[in-house]
This record gives structure tokens, C-alpha cells and sequence, in this order.
């Protein structure tokens, strides 16, 4: 069952591209410039409903996103000798984008209810909850900011609470990144080749929803705790500054609250190989055009401070998955394969 | 030449096909054709019964933990002193002993939620029956039960999230929704209007509901039993007496006597004092995740084990080890024989919602039963200077529960009030029904929670003593007056609807 809604129509995209592809030194360096201003029209969302119409969401057309933005995608040789090679491949896309047009803000309240906002002049998936300021170093108990406005919604005045319930929801950051890429790099020795794949992403939030489960200051004994990351520590006495809240003094603790949302920058080698092709002169009494045996590696290794499973989470929007959540989920396996390649 | 005339073409058939945006799937039923098919009434009326026992997909995901019924009964009695907490959780239901409550937590949205599900649901049958020119007697059923569940879900909104009647009719109560082309961004009705909204739909549901369809079905006299219930907590003391005596004299229902009120629980559509029950089959048996009982029962293995009838009920209860009443509490013992305590809290089952088939999860939750009339009546006649009378609908209880040698005979003990005997008794009789926190709060008495439990923040087991009572504990009692004797109203209604403004 849903909420009809009657004056539906199609999102419209406006795009404006401009670039230039370059070739320096025998195109040992090759070079793709572009930047684009993208406008989305009419978009498309499932808008929150307040709950007490029955209905969770419905489908409208709310505003506008504008996208802006730059990718560079660089190629280059940077060695080339008779025996040795090396190769690197680059790209990175910078995206900055802002709503507008939106009649009022529209706030998306999911699962844990970790909300996002929409609203005119904002970022897409921005976080939208009360912003935590740590432990009170007196009493041991959690504390959020509460903000005082003024009619204009100015904020005049700041201070802290151990009462989530009085705490300001606030605008906390966005799940998109401020830039994302990848790097190859190869290197080839005569008939041996080398190549590491990474990916990264920069300036982007994410809400490390384990951590309510799994850093649960003792509300939960039932489920395994982590043990402190480094730089973490847990209230004992009157004047400790901590991270962690009093086990005897946590009401509210785990409630949604930027205390879980991380930064979610990464650099993630996602692949290694190595390979060598048999040479020629094995080749030719076997009859076959070429064979090439290989070890490769999948997700070798992520380098990030986020604290939880996996910083890598969906930003696309589906129905009620809040973009930027990372949940207790399947674990990337980590692949270690050799391979045989015939080619006849 | 020929290639511009199919691109021509292909946009003629753009153009052309670009404005047919209004199809309906072949098996939709919109608002407006609910009443074409001969079952479309029946079948959504049936629909919205079983919303009470769903778990219905919330955020995109279904939680075993997340049902209309579970949070009605947590919400209610564990911020009573009738149930214990022996072990701290990140259930929400935790935050209905410590009173942390939070806009943000997850039961009462899903109650929120499901609750105006219901009762636009209702809103539904209602607009497409007012549309047929001559309902016969069956759609007349029908759309009075909708107006019953409208009634009886505002009811329950407004209990758990505005203060009650009695403190302020005056203060912001609930978001009524009584027709489907209201806005969906609205304020909240002030409590008295509500109330006034409730009756007169507990009323219209009265008079066209001249079919009996079983008691897991709303009837005439399930909606006289609301507006007994609904009269009494807005003390209107005529009204009270006067619903309950229609009930009990509709000649329907007989209380359930010494042999019979231990089988009540577990057969309860079949049960004599049953006037209203929300029916669970053997499909609707949720186990361990997600019934009502795996809270507060388990046989070893079938619940959590972590909330017990408290010492605070024990206690008032003590006096009569022959009450039968006490059936329905029941003590976990080891091999020797010894209570088996848990985290230092002193296990004792309760089971008023196992047993239906022998599963010790199911059990068909009873909403209104003849007992509660009887008390109900009772606390109006206390209230309305008739206390022998009072007294003689305690008696009428105490002889069907094995207390015929303790009786009041219209004699009030001394040093207590009738309406002390009056609330005891309901205490006892309707325990774990979800009645007793509204009871203690609605009649502006404090809730006395100075026992040992989780309840109390901070709490080891190592500081459980027993034979002495806890102090220097915060939430040993909850003031009448306390903001935290209702919930916050869901982030999700305040964020998409600024009309509606939050509780203190």
C-alpha cells in the first residue's frame, strides 16, 4: 500500500561539460581534463511523511541538486626501457554539489533513527542529529550540544547536556566525498609483471551504526565489546577526560548522536598481481599461443582511522537505506588466487 | 531522407506515449473501489486486526522485536511497579524502567506508527461505507468496528504520549486523524478533545454493531467496555458505572471462577469473561524474537528471562497465598528447590500471555474482559460517594478468585480509603494487562518503585540486597506530576510535521 501521488512527473537533467584530452612526450603522459555542471530538476524522492498519516514516505518532486565539479584522469610511462616498464594510471573526481529549490527542508529519518536533512543551500545525505561533545568530566555521563536560537534561527548561545532528549539535531556532515579516485601502477620485467590497484575517497561521513552495539558502555552485556581503539579510554574518576562514558552513568549513551559518525576517508589496495608469461621458446613446443601463471590479491588491505567493520559503504539511495550507514554486514573476503591463462 | 522520417517517427511515439502517466495496475484497490467487491470491506477490516500482531516492515526492515502488541505491553507495565527488569539491555524496552526515554527510540516510533496505520486503515472503511445508501447489517458491523478501532487506538496514543485527562484536559494531546483528506501536517488536539473524539466514536461504534462475529472481533460490547474505560479515566463517574453496567448486564459474559480464571489466559477467545481479544493462531506464534511472552516467561529455553512479576506486587499479594490469582506468577526453582535469581533479582515468571496450544509464546492478548467492568464500576461508585456498592463489586471478583473467606461484606478496613481497596484490587486482578501505571498516574498517586532491580541507574549485583530495601538510588519513586510519566512523541512526526509540537 502507498500514498498516491497524483502530479508525479520525470526528474529532468541539465549537463554542461567542458574538457580537453592531452598527449605530451610521445604520449608517454596523457592527460583528461573535465569539469561539469550538473542540475537535476523536479527530484525524485521518497519524501518522510509524519508517521501519524499511516504511511512512511511518498513519492515527489522536491528541487533541485546542482553538481559541480572536476575529473582528471592522468596516464603516464614512466619508465620505458628495453627490459623494465612502469606504468601509472590515475584518476580523481573532486564533486561538490548544493540543493535548491526545495519548498521546505526534508529530513529522512531511517533505521537507529539516523536522519539526513535536505534543505536549500545544503549537501545530499547530510547527517542530521545531535552533535556529541564527549563525556562530562565530573560526573562520567554522556553530553550533546544543545543550541539556543534566536526567532531567526541564528544560534546564540551553546552548551552541553546529559539529556539526549534536550539536545539540538543539528546538520553534522555529509556521506558524500569530497574527492574519490584510483591508482594502478604496473611495473614489467621482462616476462614478469607487477600491478597494485588502490582506490580512495576523501572528506566524507560515515555513521559506524555497529559501534552502538559493540562500544555499548555496558548496556548490553549480552553482546562482545571491542576493546578500545587507540586514543579511546573510559571515565573512572572525577576530572578524567574521556572518551567513553561511566558504565554506571550512561543513560542514553548509545542513542543516535554524532558520538558514532566517523570520518570516512580510505586508501584501499583492492588488488596485487603478479605475473609471469612463460617465454617463447617454451611456448612454441607446447603449441600454444601463451601461458601465464599469476598470484592476485583482493582487498589487500584499507588504510583509514574509521573505527568499525568497513568504512566502504553505499551512497546510493534505495528505499530505506539511509546512504552512509555501515552496519554489521557480510565481510569483504580477502582473495588470494592463482591463476594459469592459456591462450590458444 | 529516410533515416530524419523514423527519427520522426520514434519521437511522434515519445511524444504520444509520454502524457499516458495514469495506469493502475490491474490488482489495485484504491479508497474509492473498496466497496466494489462484495469482500473488499471484510477484507480490510480484517486487515487492520491483524496490524496489532504484524510485524510490520518499518524503515525498510522487519524486527522480530517491533509489534503493536509488544510495545503496548512494555510501554505500559514495565514503567509500572508491577514488572522488574534483572538485566540491562539496548532494547528501548529498557528506557520504559529507567524513564531515559527518547524521542528517538525505536518502540514507540513502530507504535506511533502502526497505531495511525490502524487508524487510517479504519478512516478507509469508514469514507468508502458512507458511501453505500443502504448498508444491511453486516456492512453496518463492519464500519462500527472501524469506528472501535479509531477509538480505541487514539485512546492508546493518547495514554502513553499526552498527560492524562485528569492532571490537564487543556494540555497538547494527540494528532487526531479522522478523515483521509486531512493535511498531513497537523497539530495536536488538546487532550479534552481528543477524549470528546474517542466517545463519540466508541459511541457510533456501539450503535451500529448489531452482529456478533466472536470476541476477537470488536462488538457492541467491546465499545460499551472502552467507554467504561475511557469514561473512567476522564472520570466521568455516571458514564463509567453506567457503560460497565451494560456490559455486564448484556448477559454476554460470566466471570471466570476459581477453576476456570487459570485457563483464562491461555484459551482466551473461548474464555467466558473474554469481551474483546485480539486472536493469535498457531502461524502467529513468534518464539523466542518476537511474542509477548518471551519478555516475561520462558520454560528454559522460549524467552529472555530478564522481567518478573516485582517484589512490590509480591508483596500486596502475600497476605492471600490462596489467592488464584497468584497462578499466574510463577517462581523459577533449581534442582534443590531454591529461587533462581538472576543478576540478584529473584526470578518469577509471569504467564498470562503463554500456554494457548501448550506454547509457552502464544496466547491471544485479552483487551477488555467482565473483570474490569466490575472495577471499573467499582472505582466509579468509590469516587461517586457509594463505597458499599464499591465494596460489593470487589466481593463479586474475590468470590470467583478463592477468597470467599476474605470478603469486605460492604465493610471498609480501617486506616485505608475505598478507593485504596478499590485501586488493590484492580492491581491484582488486571496485573500485566497494561493497566497499572495509567492507574497509579491518572489518580495522581506516585509510583513507589523502592524495590531492587535494573530499573535503578547504576546498579551491580554485588549492591542487591534483599533483605533490605534500596536507598539513595534515583527513580526509587516517579511523581504524578513527572514529564517522564509519558513518552516523547517519535523524531519522525516532529521532523516532518513542525505543526506538532514535543513533550516536555
Amino acid at each position: 500500500m502507498q500514498l498516491p501521488s497524483p502530479n508525479l512527473t520525470w526528474e529532468s537533467k541539465y549537463q554542461a561539460n567542458a574538457g580537453f584530452d592531452l598527449g605530451l612526450f610521445k604520449n608517454r603522459i596523457s592527460l583528461a581534463f573535465d569539469v561539469y555542471k550538473n542540475i537535476t530538476k523536479n527530484l525524485l524522492l521518497q519524501v518522510s511523511q509524519p508517521l501519524s498519516v499511516g504511511f512512511e514516505e511518498r513519492w515527489d518532486n522536491v528541487g533541485e541538486i546542482v553538481n559541480t565539479g572536476a575529473e582528471i584522469s592522468i596516464s603516464t610511462v614512466n619508465i620505458k626501457t628495453k627490459n623494465f616498464e612502469w606504468n601509472t594510471d590515475f584518476n580523481i573526481n573532486f564533486n561538490k554539489n548544493k540543493l535548491r529549490n526545495l519548498p521546505s527542508a526534508i529530513i529522512k529519518t531511517g533505521s537507529w533513527a539516523i536522519s539526513q536533512i535536505y534543505q536549500n543551500g545544503g549537501n545530499l545525505y547530510e547527517f542530521y542529529m545531535p552533535k556529541w561533545l564527549g563525556v562530562n568530566p565530573q560526573t562520567g555521563a554522556p553530553q550533546w550540544e544543545v543550541l539556543t536560537k534566536d526567532p531567526n534561527g541564528n544560534v546564540t548561545g551553546q552548551q552541553a547536556t546529559s539529556d539526549y532528549s534536550a539536545a539540538t539535531f543539528q546538520e553534522v556532515g555529509s556521506a558524500l566525498p569530497k574527492f574519490q579516485g584510483g591508482i594502478t601502477n604496473q611495473w614489467k620485467y621482462k616476462n614478469i609483471s607487477l600491478s597494485v590497484n588502490a582506490y580512495f575517497l576523501s572528506g566524507n561521513k560515515v555513521f559506524s551504526n555497529n559501534l552502538r552495539f559493540v562500544m555499548n558502555d555496558g548496556n548490553e552485556p549480552y553482546l562482545n565489546q571491542i576493546v578500545l581503539p587507540k586514543g579511546y579510554s573510559m571515565w573512572t574518576n572525577p576530572g578524567d577526560i574521556a572518551t567513553n562514558p561511566s558504565p554506571q552513568n550512561t543513560a542514553n549513551s548509545t542513542e543516535t548522536s554524532s558520538r558514532y559518525l566517523m570520518d570516512g576517508s580510505f586508501l584501499s589496495i583492492r588488488n596485487i598481481t603478479l605475473s609471469y608469461s612463460l617465454p617463447a621458446s617454451v611456448i612454441s613446443k607446447l603449441k600454444v599461443e601463451g601461458i601465464t601463471l599469476s598470484v592476485s590479491a583482493d582487498n589487500v588491505h584499507t588504510f583509514t582511522k574509521f573505527v568499525g567493520q568497513d568504512p566502504q559503504t553505499t551512497i546510493t539511495p534505495r528505499a530505506f537505506v539511509t546512504p552512509g550507514v555501515s552496519d554489521f554486514k557480510y565481510p569483504n573476503n580477502r582473495q588470494f588466487l592463482f591463476n594459469i591463462n592459456f591462450r590458444f | 531522407m529516410k533515416s530524419r522520417f523514423i527519427l520522426f517517427i520514434t519521437c511522434l511515439y515519445l511524444v504520444g506515449t509520454g502524457c499516458v502517466k495514469d495506469i493502475s495496475p490491474s490488482d489495485s484497490i484504491t479508497s474509492e473501489t473498496l466497496t466494489n467487491s462484495p469482500d473488499g470491506l471484510r477484507n480490510a477490516v480484517t486487515g487492520s486486526y491483524s496490524l496489532f500482531k504484524d510485524h510490520v516492515t518499518f524503515n525498510g526492515t522487519q524486527d522480530d522485536n517491533l509489534m503493536y502488541l509488544r510495545q503496548y505491553f512494555q510501554l505500559s507495565d514495565f514503567a509500572s511497579d508491577d514488572i522488574v527488569n534483572a538485566q540491562v539491555t539496548t532494547d528501548p524496552l529498557w528506557y520504559s524502567f529507567t524513564l531515559d526515554h527518547t524521542p528517538t527510540q525505536t518502540n514507540t516510533r513502530y507504535f506511533w506508527y502502526i497505531s495511525y496505520k490502524i487508524i487510517n486503515n479504519a478512516n478507509a472503511v469508514i469514507e468508502a461505507g458512507e458511501k453505500i445508501s443502504n448498508p444491511d447489517v453486516a456492512a453496518k458491523q463492519l464500519i462500527g468496528e472501524c469506528y472501535f478501532l479509531r477509538a480505541f487506538c487514539h485512546f492508546n496514543l493518547v495514554r502513553f504520549f499526552a498527560t492524562p485527562y485528569t492532571h490537564d484536559p487543556a494540555a497538547p494531546g494527540i494528532i487526531l486523524r479522522t478523515s483521509l483528506s486531512d493535511e498531513s501536517k497537523k497539530t495536536r488536539s488538546a487532550v479534552g478533545e481528543v477524549y470528546e473524539s474517542i466517545i463519540s466514536d466508541g459511541e457510533k461504534a456501539a450503535d451500529l454493531m448489531n452482529q456478533q462475529r466472536g470476541v476477537m472481533y470488536a462488538s457492541k460490547e467491546a465499545a460499551w467496555a472502552l467507554l467504561s474505560r475511557v469514561n473512567l479515566y476522564k472520570e466521568d463517574h455516571a458514564k463509567t458505572i453506567e457503560y460497565a453496567d451494560k456490559v455486564i448486564g448484556s448477559g454476554r459474559f460470566t466471570l471466570t471462577d476459581e477453576t476456570s480464571f487459570p485457563q483464562l489466559f491461555k484459551n482466551a477467545s473461548a474464555a467466558t469473561e473474554t469481551i474483546f481479544c485480539l486472536a493469535f493462531t498457531q502461524n502467529d506464534d513468534y518464539g523466542k524474537f518476537g511474542s509477548i511472552a518471551s519478555m516475561i516467561f520462558s520454560d528454559g529455553n522460549s524467552g529472555w528471562g530478564e522481567e518478573f512479576a516485582s517484589s512490590s506486587l509480591r508483596d500486596v499479594m502475600n497476605p492471600h497465598p490462596e489467592d488464584i490469582r497468584w497462578s499466574y506468577i510463577v517462581p523459577l526453582k533449581d534442582g534443590n528447590g531454591n529461587l533462581v535469581k538472576k543478576n540478584g533479582i529473584e526470578t518469577y515468571y509471569i504467564s498470562k500471555f503463554s500456554f494457548q496450544e501448550n506454547s509457552p509464546t502464544l496466547s491471544s492478548p485479552v483487551m477488555f474482559r467482565l473483570a474490569e467492568m466490575y472495577l471499573n464500576r467499582a472505582e466509579g461508585k468509590a469516587k461517586s460517594g457509594q463505597p458499599s456498592q464499591a465494596l460489593d463489586d470487589l466481593d463479586a471478583i474475590r468470590k470467583k478468585r478463592g477468597l470467599t473467606s476474605s470478603l469486605y461484606n460492604q465493610q471498609l478496613p480501617s486506616g485505608k480509603t475505598i478507593l485504596d481497596v478499590v485501586l488493590l484490587e484492580r492491581r491484582i486482578e488486571l496485573a500485566f494487562e497494561g493497566h497499572r501505571n495509567f492507574d497509579v498516574y491518572r489518580n495522581k498517586k506516585n509510583m513507589d518503585r523502592s524495590y531492587w532491580g535494573y530499573h535503578l541507574p547504576g546498579l551491580k549485583e554485588t549492591d542487591v540486597n534483599l533483605a533490605t530495601a534500596p536507598s539513595g538510588y534515583a527513580n526509587l519513586s516517579v511523581s504524578w506530576n513527572s514529564p517522564r510519566i509519558i513518552y516523547y512523541i517519535p523524531v519522525d512526526e516532529i521532523q516532518s510535521n513542525p505543526m506538532c509540537i514535543q513533550n516536555q
